[in-house]
């Protein structure tokens, strides 16, 4: 059996040159944070954690959560527990305290990251749409240099990110929500625990004399990445919410998405229940 | 790689690959068998153990990570008063049939009635959310849980409610 190294350093100073030996060296680095999905990948499949296994669970550096000028940032490796019970996120960002508590069972958030989340790039990532919504831009550091990314420009297909072998995401920087700004996080999924959802809308407005302004809507689980709805976004922008507009959504909706079919559900299904959270949003703001 | 464990207290070094589950290291390197295995994929929580104050699925830890860390398991449990009365309302309603997901359901309801004196049963559901049992049907395990709260908070002097 091939010998894996461990690794666990304390700071990130340490984790990031460990990434640029091992990469000069050619050796291949598993980064962990919380491993609720390296693991459930990686047990009983040696091969998957490479030439060596970076826990990053130690660094406290990425698991602050703190407000600069108009923004937010949270560190990588905050949990979702965490998160669910921040209160600077209750109060000015609030999708994501309720992104981050529907995730898993009790004893995944407190372990699964929001780094983790975002670096596995996954369409029914739950905290995804959310950071859509937030203008998410995200750091990646490396020993050499730090740079910084807009969400959708970091994930490029289903599990698949620009990130280098020798980066670490460490932190993601996010809007502070306005006064009047209305947010909502709504999927669905076979149970409330323990099930990943079929698809889910993340939506973001300002309510202003009647009207939704500044619409922002960012779909989950039904394309190969988080769709930004802009058809969805368009019919909404600036209009009265009556029967009348209610009644276009399922048209804009179709033609926003791609969703498939697969074991957990139908395209119907997926496109269907989109349209019908998106008019439960509107009718509820 | 030789890693460092405080398992119940007891504290020692053992040499194994980075990778290895915590939910092995503690049935084969420290003998103890009350933490079961069930998936091994976070879905089941028969594994559940806590790790500095909070309920984790010990077979999605790598052993790397439990370095430096506090982990009680099950037997660890044992030592605080408040599990022999989770243990004791288990028994008195009849909330265990085959007996393979309790010593999880034990762990995570132990750690809610630590959060929270007076749990809703709602809260409750949530609370075990993380934790399958196939025999059972959820139903006494919540009459257990609040079965304890009640004992736990006559203990501790006075209902939280009652305070108010
Ligand atoms: C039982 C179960 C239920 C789940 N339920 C949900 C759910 O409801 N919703 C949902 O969205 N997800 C769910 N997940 C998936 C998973 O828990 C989450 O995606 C979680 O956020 C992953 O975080 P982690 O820290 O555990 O990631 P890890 O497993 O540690 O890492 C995931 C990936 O990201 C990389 N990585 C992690 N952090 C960094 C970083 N800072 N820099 C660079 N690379 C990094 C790792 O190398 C790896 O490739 C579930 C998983 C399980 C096992
Ligand atoms: S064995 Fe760990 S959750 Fe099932
Ligand atoms: S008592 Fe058998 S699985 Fe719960």
């Amino acid at each position: 059996m091939k010998n894996i190294n461990g690794f666990l350093p304390l700071n990130l100073e340490e984790a990031l040159l460990i990434l640029k030996h091992s990469y000069k060296n050619g050796r291949k680095v598993r980064i962990v944070a919380g491993g609720t999905d390296v693991m459930a990948r990686g047990n009983g499949n040696q091969s998957f954690f490479l030439d060596s296994v970076l826990d990053i669970s130690a660094l406290k550096e990425i698991q602050e959560i703190k407000t600069c000028e108009d923004k937010i940032k949270i560190g990588a490796g905050c949990t979702h527990a965490q998160i669910a019970k921040s209160i600077l996120l209750k109060n000015h960002a609030s999708i994501l305290t309720k992104a981050s508590s529907v995730i898993g069972s009790p004893q995944i958030r407190h372990r699964g990251t929001i780094g983790g989340n975002i670096c596995n790039a996954s369409p029914v990532g739950d905290i995804l749409p959310s950071l859509y919504v937030l203008n998410a831009v995200l750091t990646l550091a490396s020993a050499s240099q730090k740079r910084e990314v807009p969400i959708k420009e970091f994930i490029k297909g289903p599990g698949r990110t620009i990130i280098q072998p020798d980066e670490l995401l460490t932190e993601i920087t996010v809007d502070m929500l306005g006064e009047n700004e209305f947010t909502d996080y709504r999927r669905s999924a076979t149970r409330k625990a323990l099930a990943i959802s079929k698809s889910s809308v993340a939506f973001r407005g300002i309510k202003k004399e009647g009207v939704l302004v500044g619409v922002k809507i960012a779909l989950g689980s039904v394309g190969p990445v988080i769709i930004s709805a802009h058809n969805c976004e368009k019919l909404i922008e600036g209009k009265k919410i009556d029967e009348e507009m209610l009644a276009q959504i399922p048209s804009a909706v179709q033609a926003d998405c791609k969703p498939i079919d697969d074991l957990r559900s139908t395209k119907e299904y997926r496109s269907h229940v989109v349209g019908v959270f998106l008019a439960e949003i509107l009718r509820s703001c | 790689m030789k890693i460092n464990f405080n398992i119940n207290g007891i504290v020692k070094e053992v040499d194994i690959p980075p990778q290895k589950p915590l939910c092995d290291v503690i049935r084969e390197d420290f003998g103890l068998t009350g933490t079961k295995i069930g998936c091994r994929e976070g879905e089941c929580g028969a594994c559940t153990v806590i790790m500095d104050g909070m309920t984790v699925n010990s077979c999605l830890v790598p052993a790397v990570s439990a370095e430096g860390r506090e982990i009680i398991t099950i037997e660890g449990l044992q030592q605080f008063p408040e599990t022999e009365i989770i243990n004791d309302n288990f028994k008195k309603v009849g909330a265990v049939q085959c007996g393979y997901c309790i010593p999880g359901m034990v762990m995570s309801s132990y750690a809610l009635l630590k959060d929270n004196k007076n749990p809703t049963e709602d809260e409750i559901r949530q609370g075990l959310s993380g934790n399958l049992c196939r025999c059972t049907g959820y139903k006494r395990i919540v009459l257990a849980v609040e079965g304890a709260a009640r004992d736990l908070n006559k203990i501790e002097g006075g209902n939280e409610d009652e305070k108010h």
